[in-house]
């Protein structure tokens, strides 16, 4: 192929690329934002993420299968950037794998009968402090017991598929997994359902 | 793969914390039949270990719910549009 036709070809595609783009930000970038938003709490780290994610999908969109729909193709990179964001963010922070507040025996809140959990998730979830309140406990959980639970709760990943993702044992995943559950059900007694 | 004797005491006697790790481990794999004998006869005895799964099988519904809500829009966050422009000039 000559060089005029190679050029050609490039500037058709970075067109056409340009054109996907512009149809993917308007489509799909609010709610790619608020999932990230949603795993990381930080709006200036949601956007980087996003902005990642974007030029990822630039970068690999000739080897996508359209197998999945472009949504669901978007999420999945913008999940890999969210484990990435969370590796860089461990790494610095040099936290330790069983750091979860709940290891503290004496400061445990205890169940008692006084707890009223309700019984239909779906209401309690349409109330908006409760959303706070679960926002709020959620961005407490330890940065490698929350992406975990992330992964598996709020992404549904299958979990080995996380083991390979955080390069850990089924073993370190269910100690994880059970460790944000716990330290999420302890502040959401202490936060919600000890509400005077 | 636990011993017999492992798996008698597992069944006789857990405690609270392995039946809790068990109940949170069963919304991911099935259990084996010793652990799943170990914590229904557990949480006959126990309240808070009931209470405990209960919980954690409220939990996982709020979070599906949470989840859903972010990518349906339900949750009001939104790019600016300032940022969508960025955005859509990545490729040039």
């Amino acid at each position: 192929m000559s060089t005029v036709v190679k050029r050609k070809k490039h500037s058709k595609d970075t067109e056409s690329l340009s054109g996907y783009l512009e149809s993917w930000v308007d489509e799909y970038g609010d709610s790619l934002y608020r999932f990230a938003l949603a795993r990381v709490g930080d709006e200036h780290v949601a956007e980087d993420l996003l902005q990642e994610t974007f030029l990822g999908a630039l970068r690999t969109y000739n080897e996508f299968q359209h197998e999945a729909k472009i949504q669901t193709w978007l999420i999945s990179i913008l999940q890999r950037k969210i484990v990435d964001h969370y590796r860089r963010k461990l790494r610095t922070q040099k936290l330790v794998a069983q750091q979860a507040p709940d290891q503290k025996d004496g400061q445990q809140p205890r169940l008692t009968r006084r707890q009223k959990w309700d019984t239909r998730p779906e209401k309690t979830i349409e109330n908006r402090e409760f959303l706070a309140a679960l926002q709020s406990c959620l961005h407490k959980l330890p940065d490698n017991l929350r992406l975990a639970f992330q992964l598996r709760e709020l992404d549904e990943c299958d979990p080995n598929e996380i083991c390979e993702m955080l390069a850990i044992s089924n073993k370190n995943l269910a100690v994880r997994v059970y460790r944000a559950r716990k330290a999420l059900r302890d502040c959401l007694n202490t936060n919600w359902f000890c509400k005077d | 793969m636990r011993s017999l004797v492992e798996k008698i005491c597992l069944i006789l006697s857990p405690r609270c914390e392995q039946v809790r790790m068990l109940s949170s481990e069963s919304l991911d794999r099935r259990l084996t039949w010793t652990e799943s004998a170990a914590v229904r006869i557990h949480q006959c005895l126990c309240w808070s270990c009931r209470q405990f799964k209960r919980q954690m099988a409220f939990i996982r519904k709020i979070t599906e719910q949470y989840a859903r809500n972010e990518l349906d829009g339900v949750s009001e966050a939104k790019l600016s549009d300032e940022f969508k422009q960025r955005l859509k000039n990545l490729n040039g």
